[in-house]
């Protein structure tokens, strides 16, 4: 079993908290995204994790074991850094080869882990190799191969050692977009096929969004949100959040808060969005709230009772669709629209709706969600 | 126990790292201690005491010593001497190897091949450039005996003469430093000047000289330094004579090895020391406001 | 300055002029010295000391290196160089090493303290030097030519310019890959900085192949002699006779320009570690 689990971890440079207490289980055979801005913590978590960094407090354990105080080598696990951090003196099927060296690994059929044999070993770097179509560059060395060869070659060197758990620090940014598109589908596919728990660092959402089975989202040290990728799309639990996932980011604006016969209303600018029925924890009529509605959600709509009135200041044409850049209040709000029709003119007002369940409320001076 | 790596990230040391780090450093150490840090002491201390003529007694005599022999006739002579010998070699040599340089930078068919001779003398060692000059200038049979501004043999040019073939073999090394200086400016620095108008004097001042300061301070110390420590090419030339116009510093250290004057030697030698330290240190704060550093 | 060929014609001319007579002048001390070494030494002078060899004797070479002895000479210069430079990588290597790579208390202190060696030339410590060896009895001997040179600041200090360029990430990489210190100095550390080291190690070997100092003080035997010193006793023996000093210069010299033409590049790079940013 190869669960991670971070069990108030700390980590502290100097004056510096990198990581604040932090909590988070990862499931075996999971594929979890540890998401965020540069600085947030996640590499540092991830190095922890990897034996690199210890931890200044809290527990850190990989399948039943407690890992403080075990040794990189000894904690079965394998990185992928964002250099790559290949040897540059080395062919590739030595760079792959090198855990195999001096770690111990774990042979079917045997009790106790034990260093490979030089045929065993190079029995596993040409497994490896056939895996990721590398077969062919096992003699060239790395200055002679490609970003995207290389970044193989890299995965080849963590996968060779069987790990239970796969560290992944920002694999992917070195690549250019296209070869990242074909990457992410790949990194998919071989989670797939070793079934073993990935962790992975990236600071991109797109990447988050498309390869998590969960994200962690960090930042200043401390967990945000743990969930699925469709969840903490749709149910941001702080600001933060709400704006850091999606592209665009998702609009925020003051508002208030209003009830108006019984039906609650946030009021923005010269008009007033409905919004769904919140819960136990409703904000007092008149309280000032930040109201958080992405792009997609808000339509042009005629004058009407639960519209916003807003600026046109720019359209962005994107082919597929156009972004329709607004004003509302000295802040700026973003529309996603097919692009059809004629856009709205450059400087006229328009109005702006949304469905009720499509707003979120939060409060602004937690950040935390109130709906 | 943390990991066997500590990494400038941890900033903590581990009781693993010290015990190998002091094996790592043991040998270096050891030979640190034997002929540098204990000669260092032991010079303090025999200049401070004055020997017997057989080296079997001795006697503490004190500061004085150090203050008579600073003072003194022969430490003066010496570090005149070594004081023109530095005037002699190093602007000579700096703007030969400048020349030299700038001449050989340039993108024509062979040029490596001038490079390569320019770049010659550093094949050659103190001991051979004294003797292929010793010949060069000899008072008898040298080719350049009759040249009357150098001789080795003559006690107002002898000191020319020395310095002469030291000159000479520093070329390679100098020219070697400029040009590597040189190629290390970015063509684009050459090409806005031109586009302002400079003409290639103009380019050379302005342009060359200030983007190389880094590297001809390096070499001012270096030769500096060099000159300072003259002694083999004094050896083989002139033995220190003629009527010890040549004897540079290292050289009368050397000179006064024998048991009897070894306390003077050692105060000599402190007194290079000394003077070795305040040259470097002035040229640091001296040139290094006149240096350009970065782009 | 390293500007276009689209020179004019008489532009190039020129400045190939400039060239060949900058050449002439580097060049004229060991063109003299070879027509002098050539020449004999008293048909060379009534022919009014031209610019050609005059009864040329080729022997000479053959009679300086068997008065000089210089085979026997050479091969002591040899020895010493290859031990010193032997020493030097490998104290220099360990020492980079801890100095960049392990973690221990006063590290900055102590790096000062090494750099601070290269304050006290063998010129300044030669007395209690010359002194030492004499009370081991290790005057006019092999370990009394190399020990003071066995260990290297400037070493130190460039391998560890070179260690302190390889990338973190590779460290932790090795890490993971469970190499030790010392695993990771031999398969990553060393490899990856071949060029620095090689570049240090000619410039060691220059260094004690050309040293003078050193030798004359602890030398007074004429089988002890390094090259160094047993040519300016050559010269000094005879000093009617100046074409067996000079051939002597030229046959010491040779061997050095070779090796210096071979590994110009990692020379270069040597030299100009500390004088050249970029």
């Amino acid at each position: 079993m190869s669960e991670v689990v971070f069990e108030g971890v700390t980590k502290r440079f100097g004056d510096v908290t990198a990581v604040d207490q932090l909590d988070l289980e990862v499931l075996n055979e999971e594929f979890m995204v540890l998401l965020g801005p540069s600085g947030c913590g996640k590499t540092t978590a991830l190095r922890m994790i990897a034996g690199l960094d210890t931890a200044t407090e809290g527990t850190l354990r990989i399948g039943d074991r407690v890992v403080n105080d075990v040794e990189a080598k000894d904690r079965n696990v394998s990185m992928v850094f964002q250099s790559y951090a290949l040897y540059p003196h080395m062919t590739v099927a030595k760079n792959i080869e090198s855990p195999l060296l001096a770690r111990k690994v774990r042979v079917p059929g045997e009790t106790e882990p034990r260093k490979l044999t030089k045929v065993e070993r190079a029995e596993q770097v040409a497994d490896a190799a056939r895996t990721l179509g590398l077969s062919e560059l096992l003699g060239r060395k790395p200055a002679a191969l490609s970003g995207g060869q290389r970044q193989r070659v890299a995965l080849g060197r963590a996968i060779v050692s069987q790990p239970d758990v796969f560290l992944m620090d920002e694999p992917l940014s070195n690549l250019d977009a296209k070869l990242r598109a074909q990457t992410r589908l790949e990194l998919v596919g071989l989670h797939e096929r070793v079934a073993t728990t990935f962790l992975y660092v990236t600071h991109d959402q797109v990447e988050a969004m498309t390869m998590a089975t969960r994200i962690a989202i960090m930042t200043d040290g401390r967990l945000q949100q743990v969930g699925a990728p469709q969840g903490v799309y749709e149910r941001p639990q702080n600001l933060f959040v709400a704006r850091f996932i999606g592209s665009p980011p998702m609009n925020t604006v003051a508002g208030t808060y209003v009830v108006d016969a019984g039906e609650p209303f946030v009021q923005v600018g010269d008009g007033r969005f409905a919004v769904a029925g919140t819960a136990e924890s409703a904000p007092v009529e008149g309280a000032k709230v930040v109201v958080g509605v992405r792009p997609e959600h808000l339509v042009l709509t005629g004058q009407g009772p639960t519209s916003v009135g807003v600026t046109v200041r720019a359209v962005e044409w994107l082919g597929h669709e156009r972004h329709v850049i607004c004003d509302v209040d000295g802040t700026s709000v973003i529309v996603r629209q097919p692009s059809e029709g004629a856009p709205p003119a450059i400087g006229g007002t328009v109005r702006l709706s949304a469905a009720p369940g499509e707003i979120h409320l939060f409060d602004p001076d937690t950040s935390e969600r109130i709906n | 126990m943390s990991s066997p790596f500590a990494l400038e990230r941890h900033g903590e040391t581990t009781l693993k790292d010290t015990l190998l780090a002091a094996a790592f450093l043991l040998p270096s150490l050891v030979i640190f201690t034997t002929f540098f840090f204990y000669p260092l002491y032991r010079l303090f201390y025999l200049g401070l005491h004055q020997q017997n003529t057989f080296g079997t007694a001795e006697r503490y005599v004190g500061w004085k010593q150090y203050t008579e022999v600073l003072g003194g006739k022969e430490f003066r002579e010496g570090l005149l001497t070594s004081g023109r010998y530095v005037l002699l070699t190093v602007p000579l040599g700096l703007v030969l190897g400048v020349t030299l340089a700038v001449a050989a930078n340039r993108r024509l068919r062979g040029i490596k091949v001038f490079q390569t001779i320019f770049a010659s003398t550093i094949a050659t060692s103190v001991a051979v450039a004294s003797v292929l000059f010793l010949t060069l200038i000899n008072p008898q049979v040298g080719y350049f005996r009759d040249v009357g501004f150098i001789s080795l043999t003559d006690p107002a040019t002898a000191l020319r003469g020395v310095a002469l073939s030291s000159v000479w073999q520093n070329l390679g090394l100098t020219f070697i430093i400029v040009l590597a200086g040189l190629q290390a400016v970015p063509e684009e620095i050459y090409e806005a000047a031109t586009l302002d108008g400079y003409g290639p004097l103009r380019r050379f001042f302005k342009v060359t000289l200030p983007m190389i300061s880094p590297t001809m301070m390096f070499l001012v110390v270096v030769l500096v330094v060099f000159a300072l420590q003259a002694f083999a090419q004094v050896d083989i030339l002139t033995g220190g004579g003629p009527a010890g116009s040549t004897q540079t510093l290292v050289w009368r250290i050397f000179d006064n090895q024998q048991p009897r004057q070894i306390g003077v030697g050692a105060v000599m030698a402190i007194g290079l020391f000394a003077v070795t330290i305040i040259v470097t240190g002035l040229q640091f704060l001296i040139l290094n406001r006149r240096v350009h550093y970065g782009n | 300055m390293g500007t276009d060929l689209n020179l004019p014609t008489w532009k190039k001319v020129a400045w190939y002029a400039v060239l060949t007579v900058l050449s002439v002048v580097v060049l004229f001390p060991l063109y003299m010295t070879l027509i002098r070494a050539l020449s004999t030494p008293v048909s060379y002078l009534q022919k009014g000391q031209p610019l050609y060899p005059v009864d040329i004797q080729w022997g000479i070479f053959r009679r300086a290196w068997v008065e000089g002895d210089l085979g026997a000479k050479m091969a002591l210069s040899a020895l010493v160089t290859v031990t010193i430079v032997a020493a030097q990588l490998i104290t220099a290597l360990l020492a980079a090493y801890a100095f960049t790579f392990l973690k221990f208390p006063f590290r900055r202190l102590g790096f000062a303290l090494f750099m601070a060696t290269m304050m006290l030339p063998i010129e300044v410590t030669l007395i209690p030097n010359v002194q030492t060896m004499r009370s081991w009895h290790l005057l006019n001997s092999y370990p009394g030519l190399a020990l003071p040179f066995l260990a290297t600041a400037f070493g130190a200090f460039l391998i560890r310019q070179g260690f302190m360029g390889i990338p973190p990430d590779l460290r932790d990489a090795s890490q993971l890959d469970g190499f030790g210190h010392l695993a990771f100095l031999r398969r990553v550390a060393i490899p990856v900085t071949r060029p620095v080291i090689a570049s240090f190690a000619v410039i060691s070997f220059l260094g004690a192949w050309n040293q003078y100092t050193w030798p004359r003080a602890v030398v007074s035997e004429g089988r002890w002699e390094t090259i160094q010193i047993g040519l300016k006793s050559l010269s000094a023996a005879r000093p009617e006779e100046n074409n067996i000093g000079l051939a002597a210069a030229i046959i010491a010299a040779i061997p050095i320009l070779v090796l210096l033409i071979v590994l110009q590049r990692q020379l270069i790079r040597g030299l100009t570690a500390g004088a050249v940013k970029g």
